[in-house]
C-alpha cells in the first residue's frame, strides 16, 4: 500500500508536532513518497527528524521516493545541507551539489562506531561560528553543547543518528539537533534500576534530565565499565540553554518536552514521534556572556557544587 | 615511579568522549596505579571539556581511590575553565566516595 507525506512548508519547533504526526502516520504503509514541494523552510530538528523517520524504514526494507524536488524552493539549500545524499533515496535529480557558504554545516551521520565526538564537535562548532576564536565563549558554549548532544547520540541511541546545525543571523541564533531511529530514551532505561520510573515517554524523557541519573553503562573496556555514565550532559546543556535564553526540545515515542526561554511549553494534542530521540537546543548568541561563569552557575543550579581542594592543581 | 599525562596529546583541544577518556585512563593510568608514586595531568593547551568526559574519567576515578587520588594526583596548566570543570568533578566524586564508604 502506498502512502505520500506532505512535508509542511515552514517547520519551525512549533510545527514539530504535525511533521511527527504526518511521518508517523506513513508507517503503516510499505510504499512512501516523501513530498516536498511545498517546503521553503525546515529547522534542523525536522530536517534530521525527517532522516532518523526514512532511515528506519529503510531499515524495515520498505520502498522511498522522493517527490516535488523541482517545485522546491528550497532544493538547493537541501542540496548544500547533503540532505538528498543522507536520505539515499531515488529523487530524479542531478546531484550537482554546492560547497556550504558558512553559517551551517553539512548534515553528519553518527553510529557508536564513529570515533571520538571531539573532533565532530569541533568541526560543527567552527562551521557556524567561522568568525570565532576557541577561546571566545560563544565558541566554547556551542561547542560544549554540540560535544555533549554527540555523545548523547552516539551513546544512548543504539542506532544510527543524524546531526544538523545552523546559524540563523537574523535572529542571531544557533539551532543544534540530533535524532536517531534507536531504542528511544524509555526503553533504555528499561534495562536500569531506574526502569519503573520510566513507565511512559514522558516520565523518560524527565528522568534523563534529573542530575545524575543516566541509562548508558560506560565503554565495556574501561575500568569502570560496570558505572553508568554520570548523567550531566544533558541536565547541563538545559541549563546552560536557560541562560542563553534559549530553547530545548526532546521528542521519543508520544514524549515531548519542549523549553523556551525558562518555561516548559506544553502540547496539546497528540504528538508522536516515533522510534528513537530527538534533542534540539537553541541559543540566542546575545544571551551568551562570561562562559564559565555560565557553567558554574549551571553546574549550582542542578545542585552540583562540591568543590575539590584548591591543593590539587599545581599553578 | 613519576607518571605525567598529557592531555592535549591525549585527547586534543576539546574533551567530550567520555568512554574515549575511560579508556585511555584505564590503559594509562590504572593499569600502573599502583607503582605510581605521583601523577600529573597536564591541562596545556586544552582550550574546553565537557562534563560527560570530566566526571566518566576523574569523577569516577576520584570515586574509586577518594583520599589515595587527592595525594597521589595533581592538575597542572588548567586554565580558570578547566579548574572549575575538575575542580566540581573531583568534589562530587569525593562525595561519591564518602558515600560509598559510609555504605
Amino acid at each position: 500500500m502506498q502512502h505520500t507525506v506532505i512535508i509542511p512548508s515552514h517547520v519551525f519547533e512549533e510545527q514539530l508536532p504535525q511533521l511527527f504526526n504526518r511521518l508517523h502516520e506513513a508507517n503503516h504503509y510499505d510504499e512512501i513518497s516523501i513530498d516536498i514541494s511545498r517546503v521553503e523552510f525546515l529547522s534542523p530538528a525536522a530536517i534530521v527528524t525527517i532522516l532518523a523517520r526514512c532511515h528506519q524504514w529503510k531499515r524495515q526494507n520498505k520502498n522511498l521516493c522522493l517527490i516535488g524536488l523541482n517545485q522546491c524552493s528550497a532544493a538547493g539549500y537541501l542540496k548544500r545541507m547533503d540532505f538528498l545524499q543522507h536520505l539515499g533515496i531515488n529523487h530524479g535529480y542531478e546531484q550537482n551539489r554546492h560547497p556550504p557558504a558558512g553559517r551551517f554545516v553539512p548534515i553528519q551521520s553518527l553510529t557508536f562506531a564513529t570515533g571520538s565526538v571531539d573532533l565532530l564537535a569541533s568541526e560543527i562548532t567552527q562551521c557556524i561560528l567561522p568568525e570565532s576564536s576557541c577561546y571566545d565563549d560563544e565558541y566554547r558554549l556551542i561547542q560544549y553543547a554540540t560535544g555533549e548532544l554527540l555523545s548523547n547520540g552516539k551513546y544512548h541511541s543504539e542506532g544510527r543518528a543524524f546531526v544538523s546545525a545552523q546559524f540563523f543571523p537574523k535572529r542571531n541564533l544557533v539551532r543544534i539537533a540530533i535524532a536517531d531511529d534507536g531504542v528511544g530514551i524509555r526503553q533504555k532505561f528499561l534495562t536500569t534500576s531506574r526502569a519503573s520510573e520510566a513507565a511512559d515517554a514522558n516520565s523518560a524523557i524527565r528522568l534523563a534530565l534529573i542530575p545524575g541519573v543516566s541509562s548508558a553503562l560506560l565503554s565495556p573496556s574501561g575500568l569502570y565499565a560496570a558505572r553508568n555514565h554520570r548523567g550531566v550532559g544533558l541536565s547541563l546543556t538545559r541549563e546552560l540553554v536557560k541562560g542563553a535564553n534559549g530553547e530545548m526540545l526532546i521528542a521519543t515515542e508520544d514524549g515531548w518536552f519542549y523549553e523556551k526561554q525558562g518555561e516548559i511549553v506544553p502540547h496539546s494534542g497528540t504528538v508522536y514521534y516515533g522510534q528513537g530521540t530527538l534533542v534540539a537546543a537553541t541559543f540566542h548568541r546575545d544571551h551568551i556572556a562570561d562562559y564559565t561563569e555560565m557553567h558554574a552557575k549551571a553546574m549550582r543550579d542542578i545542585g552540583m557544587f562540591s568543590e575539590g581542594s584548591a591543593d590539587i592543581f599545581l599553578d | 615511579m613519576n607518571l605525567e599525562i598529557n592531555m592535549l596529546t591525549e585527547f586534543g583541544d576539546f574533551l567530550a568522549d567520555g568512554h574515549v577518556g575511560n579508556s585511555v585512563m584505564s590503559r594509562r593510568v590504572e593499569s600502573v596505579w599502583n607503582q605510581c608514586v605521583s601523577i600529573v595531568f597536564d591541562f596545556q593547551g586544552v582550550n574546553n571539556l565537557t562534563d560527560s568526559f570530566v566526571h566518566a574519567t576523574f569523577g569516577n576515578m576520584v570515586e574509586e581511590h577518594g583520599e589515595e587520588f587527592m595525594k597521589k594526583c595533581r592538575f597542572k596548566g588548567c586554565s580558570p575553565l578547566v579548574k572549575s570543570f575538575l575542580s566540581i568533578a573531583v568534589g562530587e566524586g569525593m562525595k561519591k566516595h564518602m558515600e560509598r564508604k559510609t555504605n
